[in-house]
């Protein structure tokens, strides 16, 4: 197998640039059709609460503003409504970004050479353990949330193309980012010394040993595309309620009834 | 194409609403629409989905790139499938990212209506009816009055005045009776509209919010202007719920609106209004769907009937299994009693099944839809519940 750097530091020029492009576009995509949702908000009229006389960019702040509310980071109002869900919602939510955020990182501290992170630098191994456990996580989650989804069970046999669109291209990216970290080690030969720092990485990487050059380069792309249609995707799909729910959350904090609620 | 608008009307909130659904499914177990249908297709996490689709189709970035692309008979089926709904709020208030699609969906009636899609023909017959003779059921204004006791003096002026409202004057005259026995009995002034109109909720709550629903809300605000009014109390919850919201949508109200119960356990605490008469029996509540979970923030009103309840002697009262604000919706409101009764039957069953269970003598209500409701379920055989239903202000009345 062909030792290959890490993201994008695994490709030739041209082809690292055209991603790179590519990356930006799909950041400029998803920011416009971001915009032109919340732009449609910015049309309503005023009440009187704390979105009155706010435009799309006043809006999207208030949003943002309240995204590390109790109900939105920790899930309150989910615990008495159902634990395995709010649990499996909790790990959805800090799964997904913990690994986007420590892919960022990785990434850029392989592609500038800071060394800080990168598997040659003494804090890999705990952050290599920890991103790995957080993936495998992620993977459970997102297998039982796809389950609950397809398995229809009085109040989920609604569930539309969208749903499972959404789950689905977030799982391909989890098992994407799995088997490219897995071909990584199986091509540097770490596959025998990384079960401790990462067991699942390791397991993947044992499925990819023995694969035909080229393979690490394929998942590798696959998983930077997945994810580039994934944020692409994002404003134009369900997946939307992440920048509105805050919001309305926010909004209602006294008027929620469901279970766990306190009556006077 | 017909230029479609799927917007105007609605508030900032509501349009953040569309997007907000996690698709959790919570609100699917709570909606009484579904338990009684049985049906998954038109769930509100379901109507939501489609209406944001609609939306953006019509209003979206790809619709101002390459334009609108609405699909009008898609459209026409869910405005239709938006009338099964009573607004009764339920799903708001167990929603756990706060979206209230029982305002939502007045409003998009009313942008429904505007464009002309949903029961056309039943919504004009209801405001053909209310412009006639200001009263939902087609009754003439010479009898709206007939419930006043003779030797009723009605006070020229009044800070307080209370609005009997539609459903009371003509169908549950037990009601205003009661109210102004416990008015008098606490020794509060207060007046009455000598010629009342109808509220303005039917058209309203329908989306119909044209020159009709105006007038009504203009005659009854002139006449308590003229009357020196500064708080108006509505006993019915609907009557309550479109003074609050829509009334000041179309005319500027120089009053406060608070519900009668809230004057009246106001007079209760203060040691004014006081109950002789012992009711040895066991009691439940139905918290009536506009007045537990309300129709905006803090509006909810749990807590007065209770405290008058509790205040007559020997009185037991016992919960049913889902009260306050995951009360049951008997299926009287919403227009829904007009858009689809026979739903509305299938939907007070639940109700006075969950009350008898409460093993209670007596079930009282405070809205007189939901009251009127349950007598049809009785009168017309649909189910004989083993308990009497009684409303709040006729039984309080009784115990003076």
């Amino acid at each position: 197998m062909e030792p290959l750097g890490l993201a994008f530091g695994m490709f030739s020029p041209g082809v690292r640039n055209l991603l790179y492009l590519a990356f930006l576009a799909s950041i400029g995509v998803s920011l416009a059709g971001a915009l032109a949702r919340i732009s449609i908000w910015a049309r309503g009229r005023d009440e009187e609460d704390a979105l009155a006389g706010r435009g799309t960019l006043g809006i999207a702040t208030f949003g943002l503003s309240r995204a590390f509310s109790r109900d939105c980071l920790l899930g309150a109002r989910m615990f008495p409504i159902s634990r395995v869900r709010a649990w499996s919602l909790l790990a959805l939510v800090w799964g997904v970004i913990i690994t986007a955020v420590a892919t960022v990182v990785v990434t850029v501290d392989y592609v500038f050479g800071l060394k800080l992170l990168t598997v040659t630098g003494d804090a890999f191994p705990y952050y290599s353990l920890l991103f790995d456990l957080l993936g495998a996580l992620l993977l459970v989650t997102l297998v039982y949330r796809l389950l609950r989804r397809t398995i229809p069970a009085g109040e989920r046999a609604a569930s539309g193309r969208d749903d499972l669109a959404v789950l689905l291209l977030l799982l391909l990216i989890v098992i994407s980012g799995f088997a490219a970290e897995g071909n990584r080690m199986a091509a540097w030969g770490e596959l025998g010394s990384s079960w401790e720092v990462a067991p699942v990485g390791s397991a993947f990487g044992y499925l990819m040993e023995g694969m035909p050059d080229g393979t690490g380069r394929a998942v590798m792309a696959s998983h930077l595309v997945l994810t580039m249609v994934l944020i692409t995707y994002l404003p134009f799909s369900n997946l939307f309620h992440l920048c509105a729910s805050p919001i309305t959350t926010a909004l209602s904090a006294t008027r929620y009834g469901g279970p766990g609620y306190e009556e006077d | 194409m017909k230029k479609i608008d799927l917007l105007s009307g609605l508030s900032k909130r509501e349009l953040v609403e569309l997007d907000a659904c996690t698709r959790c499914g919570n609100c699917v177990q709570w909606c009484p629409v579904v338990t009684a249908r049985e049906d998954q297709g038109n769930t509100p996490m379901e109507k939501l989905r489609k209406y944001r689709e609609m939306v953006q189709d019509a209003h979206g970035l790809r619709a101002r790139l390459f334009g609108p692309r609405v699909d009008e008979e898609k459209l026409e089926k869910f405005a239709q499938e938006l009338y099964e709904c009573t607004t009764c709020g339920r799903c708001g208030a167990v929603c756990p990212v706060g979206i209230h699609c029982q305002e939502l969906w007045v409003d998009v009636r009313a942008i429904m209506r505007r464009q002309g899609y949903g029961p056309q023909e039943k919504i004009d017959a209801a405001r053909d009816i209310l412009e006639e003779v200001h009263n939902p059921f087609d009754l003439p204004m010479e009898e709206r009055n007939r419930w006043i006791p003779e030797g009723l003096e009605i006070a020229e002026e009044a800070e307080l005045a209370f609005f009997v409202g539609c459903e009371l004057a003509y169908k549950a005259k037990e009601m205003p009776l009661g109210a102004v026995r416990l008015l008098e009995a606490s020794g509060i002034p207060y007046t009455l509209l000598e010629e009342e109109w109808c509220c303005g909720f039917p058209p309203y709550v329908l989306g119909e919010r044209g020159r009709v629903f105006r007038g009504e809300v203009e005659k009854n605000v002139e006449g308590l202007k003229a009357k020196g009014v500064k708080k108006v109390a509505p006993y019915c919850p609907c009557c309550l719920a479109v003074m609050r919201r829509g009334w000041p949508e179309v005319v500027d109200v120089p009053f406060q609106v608070v519900h009668l119960l809230e004057v009246l356990s106001d007079a209760v605490r203060e040691g004014r209004l006081a109950f002789t008469k012992p009711f040895e029996a066991r009691v439940t509540y139905h918290d009536p769907c506009y007045l537990s979970r309300g129709w905006g923030d803090g509006e909810e009103l749990t807590r007065e009937p209770r405290e008058i309840i509790r205040s007559i002697p020997g009185v037991e009262l016992v919960e049913m299994e889902h009260n306050r604000k995951l009360s049951l919706c008997p299926g009287a409101g919403g227009g829904l009693r007009r858009t689809n009764l026979e739903l509305s039957h299938d939907m007070s069953v639940p109700v006075l099944k969950e009350a008898e269970e409460t093993g209670a003598e007596v079930l009282l209500t405070a809205c007189p839809a939901v009251y009127e409701r349950f007598k049809m379920t009785v009168s017309e055989g649909i189910y004989r519940p083993k308990l009497k239903v009684m409303d709040i202000l006729e039984f309080a009345a009784a115990q003076l």
